[in-house]
């Protein structure tokens, strides 16, 4: 009894040693099964440049330089006053002054017995036409220039003025700012037109001065008849200058960052090796999925005309191509030949007219890529625009996942390979677009499209690919 | 494996990351599809247990208390599944009254060390369901009686004598099938 009980021990002990190093490899559609119905692992593992963080902060930075971009230009835009400056004071001119037939007219003011005249008091110069002052509502381009003038500016006495305006500061503590963005467009403010003067170092409050009519309490020199004729003269060329604004861009430069949601097809050219050409999606009976892609980037875009734009800048594109087989697949080629996917891989038979297996193939295959979009849009009518343009591919890597059942056994490839693909592709976009302004200078686009790649994918097949995808770029458009 | 890999590893799977999860799986598969064949009869039952179990680690994880235990833990997961399938089939075919022939026992020690793995969970899959998972728990896996019996809701004195019908039948198997025979 002893003598059993302890052979048994012996053969337990032996047995449970025989499993100390127990492994069996197990298939490879098994992870692809598990990966599937566990949280977080969707999908293949994929290289770092398709990584989630990497797409998500990519993103992230094209969304933060928009909105930094945004927030610079219209910080710099002109704000609207409460209330004009110099409009509720007591007369405070000091001494009207003429020029000669250049009829520079000079208003001062005394000091003022409120709290915005008692901040600065100012003295203006203007060469021609009458003064008013007037709160600007036009934007100011990122050209305009700012003058602290801490003395007063002399003005011409002859020909033509170099500046429009001068401005006299009496009160040198309180800097005042000049601003000439453009002939026409005169812009001035002070401390006084804002409450805190290092605030409006970095965000100037202007007013404009261009159209000024009247000032409370300043009592304007008689017009001379050169005068009139000159301000008429000044008026017809504005209205004419103001035409020609509407009818050309007054915005000629903007930023634009885009989202390109994609479904890709393939053209597969002939293979020489058979006589009857390989066409997706009827590739055996099989399944070619029509792949999402997508690309998105920041172009910069430049307004030559009403009619036309031209737009370049950079993006990430990700390709893909799904594809999958199931149940008996057939191949039928011409010339007796064809290809029949083995658990060995790929292999070519001779003289045969027709082929079933069982098996399930899929495969699946991302292609990264860094790209430079150049585009050109014509606009027929306001809003609606038809554009095309080449855009240069570099591709950057790819994730492989190839997967393959039958009762030959399974196999799975994964692979990162970046061998075998051509480092450079071009692909053409064209599409039509329809653009709506939906804030200020933000124009909101949406662009149908279709890109076709001109270059074969992979130049050591035999078998040709030019992918080609349909899809819809969305702009968000911010003019400068 | 160090187990500051491990660490690394198990943190990366409760935080959902596929990297961890990838590395966790290669680690331990191997030895899971083994215990998984050895549960079961068939290798679909074996990819049944084996998906199912892995999802169950991947899910509760965060469950775990020591990395050190993490291999126990996970065979732990998989015999549950195991036990769950065994339990579903209801088929809980032990083998009444075996008819025990005098097997010269000292023999199967000698046939077994020559034996390769694969052949002995062969032999064990070919066992009653019952006693193979006896076999599994008790001999493999060094669980005691009383919790084999409270796993599959049988009786302490069942669980004992299936296992001891279940050498019988795998030391006779042994000398039938792999005894070389004397010159």
């Amino acid at each position: 009894m002893m003598k059993k009980m302890k052979h048994n021990e012996e053969f337990d002990k032996l047995l449970r040693s025989k499993y100390q190093h127990e492994e069996v490899k197990p298939a490879a559609h098994l992870w692809k099964n598990i990966q599937k119905q566990i949280p977080g692992g969707a999908g293949p593992v994929k290289p770092w440049y398709l990584s989630k963080a990497v797409l998500i902060g990519s993103s992230a930075a094209a969304v933060l330089g928009l909105i930094s971009a945004l927030f610079y230009f219209v910080y710099l835009k002109p704000q609207r006053l409460s209330s004009p400056v110099v409009s509720n004071s007591k007369p405070a001119v000091s001494a009207p002054h003429t020029s000669g037939s250049k009829q520079n007219k000079t208003f001062s003011k005394a000091p003022q017995q409120n709290a915005h005249a008692k901040a600065s008091t100012i003295s203006i110069i203007k060469k021609r036409g009458e003064i008013a002052l007037k709160q600007n509502k036009a934007p100011i381009s990122a050209k305009t220039l700012f003058y602290p003038l801490r003395k007063e500016k002399k003005t011409t006495s002859g020909g033509e003025p170099k500046k429009l305006l001068t401005v006299k500061e009496q009160n040198s503590s309180n800097p005042v700012f000049f601003i000439t963005p453009m002939k026409g467009m005169n812009l001035v403010s002070s401390p006084a037109m804002t409450v805190n003067s290092t605030l409006y170092r970095t965000a100037p409050t202007v007013l404009k001065l261009a159209s000024v009519t009247h000032i409370a309490g300043l009592e304007p020199v008689k017009k001379t008849k050169l005068q009139k004729q000159q301000k008429a003269k000044s008026k017809k060329q504005k209205t004419a200058h103001k035409q020609k604004l509407r009818r050309s861009v007054l915005h000629p430069w903007s930023i634009e960052a885009f989202i390109m949601p994609e479904f890709s097809s393939r053209i597969v050219t002939p293979n020489p090796n058979y006589t009857q050409g390989v066409y997706t999606p009827s590739y055996f009976n099989s399944r070619e999925h029509y792949t999402f892609n997508y690309s998105y980037g920041l172009l910069v875009d430049y307004r030559f005309s009403h009619w036309g734009s031209i737009e370049a800048g950079f993006s990430y594109y990700v390709y893909g191509i799904d594809f999958s087989t199931k149940g008996t697949y057939l191949i039928k080629t011409g010339n007796n030949s064809g290809i029949v996917y083995t658990s060995s891989g790929k292999t070519d038979l001779k003289n045969i007219d027709s082929l079933n297996n069982q098996a399930t193939l899929s495969s699946s295959s991302r292609f990264g890529y860094l790209s430079i979009p150049v585009n050109v849009k014509f606009y027929p009518v306001k809003n609606l625009y038809i554009n095309a343009g080449p855009t240069f591919d570099y591709f950057i890597g790819q994730a492989n996942n190839w997967d393959k059942h039958d009762e030959e056994g399974d196999f799975n490839v994964e692979s990162n390979n970046v061998e075998g693909i051509n480092r450079f592709n071009i692909s053409f976009v064209f599409g039509i677009g329809y653009e709506k302004r939906i804030w200020k200078n933000l124009s909101f686009s949406v662009n149908p499209a279709i890109r076709i790649h001109l270059r074969n994918l992979n130049p050591y097949s035999t078998v040709k690919t030019y992918p080609f995808n349909a899809g819809f770029r969305v702009y968000l458009r911010y003019e400068l | 494996m160090k187990t500051k890999d491990t660490e690394k590893i198990v943190e990366g799977c409760v935080r959902h990351k596929a990297r961890a999860q990838k590395s966790l799986y290669d680690l331990y598969a191997p030895k899971m599809m083994g215990l998984c064949l050895r549960y079961t009869k068939n290798k679909s039952d074996a990819e049944d247990i084996f998906q199912e179990g892995f999802i169950k680690v991947f899910e509760n994880i965060h469950q775990l208390k020591k990395v050190e235990t993490l291999e126990w833990w996970m065979k732990k997961i998989f015999i549950n599944e195991a036990l769950q399938l065994f339990k579903q089939r209801k088929k809980i075919d032990f083998a009444h009254d075996y008819n025990s022939t005098h097997l010269p026992i000292h023999e199967t020690d000698g046939i077994l060390q020559r034996m390769g793995v694969e052949e002995i969970t062969r032999l064990i899959q070919e066992l009653p369901s019952g006693m193979q998972m006896i076999v599994n728990l008790y001999i493999i896996e060094g669980y005691p009686h009383k919790e084999i019996a409270e796993l599959m809701g049988i009786s302490e004195g069942t669980t004992k004598s299936q296992l001891h019908d279940a050498r019988k039948i795998l030391q006779k198997k042994l000398i039938q099938n792999y005894q070389i025979p004397s010159e």
